[in-house]
């Protein structure tokens, strides 16, 4: 009988550590399908121009048997986590078309559905990393270097990570990190990381090919890459694991458009910038500004005093509206505050991209409250922009030309008087809520 | 016998329903959208001899027999063919894309031209010596009449009315300071004027006009009388407009298509907005239907001989003035613009049938948009019939919410059209 219920027990915490240790296990390890195109419709990479280049690549290697290769390759949970690693396994696979074509492999990747546009941005990257030949250090300035045990001692880290397979990108992260943290961030500069790749070299703790890759890495400025793709499998991972999106669901293409001033994606920019709690409070504050849209009516309660109501006013649709965006805006700039944001200040796209991206709003709403951007910063067309400076010089130029050329930048000023808009301060007067 | 009667009674029936068409000349628009006198054919006619047909009876003025298709004047049978056959697009318009029951069932309207009298709400015609009235159209509701002694004046249903055309000179109208170009001029003047005192000021400080005294004092002179010259054409500016804009204003309606349409939607939407008084809201409902059945987002533009109105524009970017709310102002594009814009956002069929629909939603005093008083979302408080009508942006979203396929997303356009409409 003992025997029986301690081999039941037995089996119980064995079961148990199994599953503790299960949970324990970095995500990625068992999440092995990470189906990036949920949110995600059109690509931001793939235009007319890249679309010919991809039908050239096919009509040498056939669609099929690329899309076989490249879901081998990312079956791979060591290879499918680090950029450089997936390059070294095309460059494995594809020889000869990998010397020629590797951005249009990398861009088939993403046409062939197996990886979505953020992928695409860091293989891109790791694309981009070079062998590079530069200045070296003198022994002088090698000799100068303060510290040198701390620093080699970072150095030895970076290639314990190495070995224990690390992707190289996250470990020399780390490794630049370590430099900063063992010189001081107010002495730290970018020339610290080459001293220390040349001291570690001087001192033979680096080979020449792995000095090689640290120089790469550092013209590259891997170190200030946004996101790694490992970080980006963890948090696709985990958002998706608290935010399921039900199958067949279909994606906004609003998402894969361009950022402004920036060469990304929306999609692209939320994930290279924010992890996944804040992502959540974002999409937080968008789902309550919707839920607010169905209200039929919102009141204003002015109170007489306590439990007696002066007078209700109800506002206008117009006012409505305007008052739900005022609050998402102030709730938009108390995130700011958030302890969990880091100091970021998300643009109102980025909440819109959030609530898209856990499914709080479907596809078919997204642009729509994308726009209403417009109703408190409203785009300026060219001419708008250009009207104060050709105002500014028509006043200074209508005194000094002398006539009867000063009465032409005079008709100038004139025409921008009478083209520019309508001052809105006379329309706010109807207007409860502004913006 | 038995058999007899029954071809007789066959015969009669067949007869009494029996209708006519007739090819007549009539203006209408080509595909340019330019006027032209072409043949059309007026359909659903009851008589072969004058405009009398199952919808429609023409008459001239006061009458009340039809204008005989024999009539010597020419014009005014140019004028009969064309309100006719317009009027018969109109309703077909509303009967068979929007299933209006209101045009399917509505009386035979009775259609007045050349008629020079104001409406009167109790005697039908004001005397004719009351300010005849010229260059317009209307629609008049029905009348119970009255019996005053001897005096009887019949009860009369809903008619519209054209006034004759008469050609105004610019002279008698007067126009200072409602001459759009005039702000743009007062503007060049103060522009001018202050350039001229800066270059003064300027010219002073650096003391060009004491050295070289000839090149000083000439240039001087030269822009001092820029700014004199300016001043004499600001201040003659009525001579400038007499002799370089039009000089004539008229107006005959019943020869432009998109009035006759404008006329009858008014007709079309009388079963829920009322014919009693003009309102920017139901002016621009009327608008609306009238562009669309034209087919084009100008409304009643040049009809050379028949009309120099300029027109009115869908697509004008004014924005909202508390002022378009007042009825002085009931005749401008703001409302029209508005509704147009609606065809853009759910597709002309949608926006037809959301525009159709905003009649039950609103009455003929709704504003554009202010808002109700607070009695109307008290459910305890009796209210006038009427009385708690949205106005029009409410009625808009509200129709949208039943009528649109998607009515979040379409009521986020609307918000953006909105706001960029000046709301």
């Amino acid at each position: 009988m003992d025997a029986l219920v301690y081999s039941s027990a037995m089996k119980s915490s064995i079961f148990i550590c199994l599953i503790l240790s299960f949970s324990l296990l970095p995500i990625h390890l068992y999440a092995n399908a990470i189906n990036y195109l949920e949110r995600e419709s059109s690509s931001y990479y793939i235009k007319e121009k890249q679309r010919k280049r991809l039908d050239r690549l096919y009509r040498k290697v056939s669609p099929e048997y690329l899309k076989s290769k490249f879901v081998t390759i990312f079956n791979d949970q060591q290879v499918a986590n680090c950029g450089i690693n997936i390059l070294d396994q095309l460059q494995l696979d594809f020889p000869k078309l990998y010397s020629k074509q590797s951005k249009n492999l990398i861009l088939a990747l993403r046409d062939l559905k197996i990886v979505d546009d953020v992928v695409v941005g860091i293989l891109n990257r790791a694309r981009d990393i070079n062998s590079i030949q530069e200045n070296g250090l003198s022994n002088h300035q090698i000799n100068r270097i303060k510290n040198k045990e701390a620093l080699l001692v970072v150095v030895n880290r970076y290639l314990r990570r190495i070995e224990q397979k690390t992707c190289p990108t996250d470990a020399y992260k780390t490794y630049v990190q370590g430099i900063r943290k063992a010189v001081g961030s107010r002495k730290f500069n970018r020339f610290w990381i080459k001293k220390v790749d040349y001291l570690a070299l001087s001192k033979g703790i680096l080979t020449t090919s792995q000095f090689r890759q640290l120089v790469s890495f550092r013209h590259a400025k891997v170190d200030s890459w946004n996101t790694s793709l490992e970080a980006y499998n963890n948090t696709l991972s985990k958002i998706r694991r608290i935010f399921p999106i039900p199958e067949g669901l279909q994606a906004s293409g609003f998402m894969s458009k361009k950022a402004l001033k920036e060469k990304r994606s929306f999609r692209q920019r939320l994930y290279e910038t924010y992890d996944t709690n804040q992502i959540a409070l974002m999409a937080d504050i968008v789902q309550r500004m919707r839920k607010r849209f169905d209200s039929p009516r919102i009141d204003i309660t002015i109170w007489q005093d306590e439990g007696t109501v002066a007078e209700i006013v109800t506002l206008e649709p117009m006012d409505r509206y305007r008052i739900i965006l005022k609050l998402m805006r102030k709730e938009m700039s108390e995130l700011m505050l958030n302890v969990f944001m880091n100091g970021r200040n998300p643009t109102y796209t980025d909440l819109i991209t959030a609530a898209h991206e856990v499914n709080y709003i479907p596809f078919e709403e997204v642009e729509p409250l994308a726009k209403l951007e417009e109703i408190w910063d409203p785009e300026k067309t060219w001419w708008e922009k250009a009207q104060f400076w050709v105002k500014t010089a028509g006043t200074t130029a209508a005194v000094l030309l002398s006539p009867p050329w000063g009465f032409i930048s005079v008709l100038g000023v004139m025409i921008i008087e009478e083209t520019a808009k309508d001052d809105p301060s006379g329309y706010k007067d109807f207007n409860l809520i502004d913006l | 016998m038995k058999i007899l009667i029954i071809i007789l009674v066959n015969l009669l029936c067949a007869t009494s329903f029996a209708t006519f068409t007739v090819a007549m000349k009539s203006v209408v628009r080509n595909k340019k959208f330019k006027a032209k006198v072409q043949n059309v054919i007026l359909e659903d006619l009851i008589s072969n001899m004058a405009f009398d047909g199952k919808y429609f009876k023409i008459v001239i003025g006061k009458e009340k027999t039809p204008i005989s298709f024999q009539l010597e004047d020419e014009e005014t049978l140019l004028r009969a063919a064309t309100v006719y056959y317009h009027l018969s697009k109109a309703r077909r318009f509303f009967v068979e894309k929007l299933g209006s029951e209101r045009a399917k069932n509505l009386h035979k309207i009775t259609v007045r031209l050349n008629l020079t009298n104001q409406f009167s709400e109790l005697g039908h015609f004001s005397h004719e010596k009351q300010d005849p009235q010229y260059n317009n159209a209307l629609t008049v509701p029905s009348g119970q009449g009255f019996q005053f002694e001897d005096e009887v004046i019949a009860p009369w249903d809903s008619e519209i009315w054209f006034r004759p055309l008469k050609k105004f000179h610019l002279n008698e109208i007067q126009l200072k300071g409602e001459r759009g170009y005039f702000a743009t001029l007062s503007g060049f003047r103060k522009q001018l004027h202050q350039m001229t005192f800066q270059r003064f000021l300027t010219e002073l400080v650096t003391g060009r006009i004491n050295e070289g005294r000839s090149n000083g004092v000439e240039s001087l002179f030269r822009v001092a009388g820029a700014s004199l010259l300016m001043e004499l054409l600001f201040r003659n500016d009525e001579t400038v407009t007499y002799w370089f804009t039009r000089k004539w204003y008229y107006l005959d309606a019943a020869m432009v298509p998109e009035i006759i349409y404008h006329e009858y939607a008014h007709m079309a939407l009388s079963d829920e907005l009322e014919l009693s008084h003009s309102s920017p809201v139901i002016e621009g409902m009327a608008d609306y239907f009238a562009s669309t059945i034209a087919n084009s987002k100008v409304l009643a533009g040049k009809i050379k001989k028949y009309n120099s109105f300029k027109g009115k524009k869908a697509k004008l970017k004014d924005k909202y003035n508390l002022l378009y709310e007042t009825s002085g102002y009931a005749n401008t594009d703001f409302v029209f613009g508005i509704l147009w814009e609606l065809k853009e956002i759910f597709g002309e069929k949608v926006a037809n049938k959301v525009v159709y629909n905003l009649r039950k939603r609103i009455n003929t005093s709704s504003y554009i948009r202010k808002g109700l008083p607070q009695k109307c979302y008290n459910n305890s408080v009796e209210k006038e019939p009427g009385e708690c009508s949205p106005n029009l942006l409410q009625a808009i979203l509200d129709e949208c919410e039943v009528s649109c396929s998607k009515p979040f997303t379409n009521k986020m356009d609307l918000i953006a059209l909105f706001n960029k409409k000046g709301f």
